[in-house]
């Protein structure tokens, strides 16, 4: 048995003794990593309290600006230039989100700020230099005009993207065929943003629009985009030219550019007349269904009564469940709805789909 | 006309954080009670449960949009300002059929949009003879 205290350390192994020491260490650096992640906690939420409050008062600053009480020079000088980058991530949102007076203001608060980002437009990536094309479009506006001009040569399609919707947005109808000239560039851009991008330029870029929809020697995809732009501002002196391209088309049920026929029709339809019907009625033989979907419903607004059975018989017969729905609904629009109280009646396999068109009997 | 600007309430139904902090500046500057709502449920219930005068949503407004907001509401209801992004002309032509008070679009010029809001809480007040604020009241 113990007859006293047993001398630990110094009768242990060495395996014993290297034991110790190591678990001995282990606990020490677990308890400076813990103290470490702990002050590194702390000071990342510190870190945020101090970017939210002052966030809050750029805030506050920013709505005194554009409330009057103060002047975007003294709001301005009260930001430290260290805060530069944050600070115009800050006005981003409220410059596009403001027009007018309070734009003005805005990028009043921010022109001294951007001569800093102008220098980052030939940094070496691209990422950085489409930061730089926003923020300059932006809170610059017209005074950086030129310098996004430039841009638009830029070896990146997304900083050339950025500076095509930034330099529309400064509605500057003279630089629309600067524009169409880099959209061929800009094909896996979503159309959409494109065309709502050009509609900032106006009504007096029209007739430029309506060469570029003219000119055969465009892209499809640069066509399509000037077609939907005239479409969006609604301008009728487009409808002539639109009929002609559908006259003029080599076959109209085997158009050689679908998309072109189709952007076509929309516009047509849109700012087109009933004397346009007979350029329109060839594409409901078209193979492309999206092409006869979009013939259907140009019919619809611009024929009468001379087109129902035409659309009757898309309705009844036609291969796409799509082109028969659009076709059913310009029925209704030209106010014929005959056909389709007829095939709801029948046990037409289209049944279902004039029920649905139809509005339910009262 | 009578004088009691906090007893006048916007609600505003908004998701987008700087539409809402400069159409609340303006409003709240001009004496009115702002409380905001960030999606469509909770503005559905603060309308029910307390006196609004008009209502500022956003057309996209996560929970229930703008539009199923005004279509959820009955009659009497407060007149409701939506505002939506430019360019999309047949939402704006749908929420005046579906009986929107004023239809903003983004971006807009905050003194002009406040103007809008300005308008709908007069003909509240017109309809409802209780209190307008002096600040809104027709210069």
């Amino acid at each position: 048995m113990f007859s006293g205290p047993v001398p630990f350390v110094s009768e242990a192994s060495p395996v014993l003794t290297v034991l110790i020491w190591a678990t001995l260490i282990l606990t020490a650096l677990s308890l400076v990593f813990a103290v470490v992640a702990l002050g590194l906690h702390l000071w990342s939420r510190r870190q945020a309290r101090t970017e939210r409050a002052r966030r809050t008062a750029w805030r506050e600053g920013l709505l005194d600006v554009l409330a009057g009480e103060r002047s975007p020079d003294a709001f301005a000088e009260s930001v430290s230039r260290a805060q530069r980058t944050a600070f115009l991530s800050f006005l981003v949102p409220y410059a596009t989100t403001v027009r007018g007076e309070a734009l003005r203001q805005i990028r009043a608060v921010a022109a001294p700020f951007l001569d800093a980002v102008a220098d980052t437009l030939t940094a070496r990536w691209p990422l950085v230099r489409a930061q730089a094309v926003q923020r300059l479009g932006l809170l610059g506006g017209d005074a950086y005009a030129d310098a996004l001009r430039e841009r638009l040569d830029d070896p990146s399609g997304r900083v050339v993207g950025m500076a095509l919707r930034r330099l529309a947005q400064l509605g500057h109808p003279e630089d629309a065929e600067r524009l169409l000239g880099v959209l061929d560039r800009l094909q896996n851009m979503d159309r959409r943003q494109v065309t709502s991008a050009l509609l900032e330029l106006g009504e007096d870029a029209a007739p430029t629009f309506r060469a570029a929809l003219a000119d055969d020697e465009r892209s499809t995809f640069v066509r399509v985009c000037a077609a939907e732009t005239l479409r969006w501002l609604g301008d009728s002196d487009a409808a002539a030219g639109a009929a002609r391209l559908l006259r003029d088309a080599p076959d109209a049920s085997s158009a050689p550019e679908p998309e072109l026929v189709a952007g076509l029709l929309r516009l047509i339809r849109r700012v087109g007349q009933s004397r346009h019907v007979d350029e329109v009625r060839p594409y409901l033989a078209s193979e492309v269904p999206f092409v006869r979907i979009h013939a259907a419903r140009a019919l619809g607004r611009l024929g009468d009564r001379a087109e129902e059975p035409l659309l009757a018989a898309l309705v009844r017969g036609d291969d796409s469940r799509w082109v028969a729905l659009s076709a059913a609904k310009s029925l209704l629009e030209l106010g014929r709805p005959g056909p389709l109280h007829r095939i709801r009646q029948s046990d037409h396999p289209r049944a279902a789909l004039a029920s649905d068109v139809l509005p339910a009997p009262a | 006309m009578d004088v009691d600007a906090t007893h006048t309430t916007v609600l505003l139904a908004l998701e987008h954080q700087p539409s809402a902090d400069l159409l609340g500046d303006r409003l709240r500057r001009a004496g009115l009670e702002v409380p905001r709502v960030e999606d469509g449920e909770a503005a559905h219930e603060r309308i029910q449960e307390t006196d609004i005068d008009v209502v500022v949503a956003q057309v996209r407004l996560p929970g229930r949009t703008g539009l199923e907001l005004l279509r959820s509401l009955p009659p009497m209801c407060p007149p409701v300002v939506l505002l939506g992004r430019r360019g999309n002309d047949d939402e704006i032509v749908r929420a005046f059929e579906m009986g929107a008070a004023e239809f903003i679009t983004r971006p807009f010029a905050p003194r002009v949009a406040v103007a809008r809001i300005q308008r709908c809480l007069q003909f509240r007040a017109a309809a409802r003879p209780s209190s307008v604020p002096e600040a809104l009241s027709t210069e």
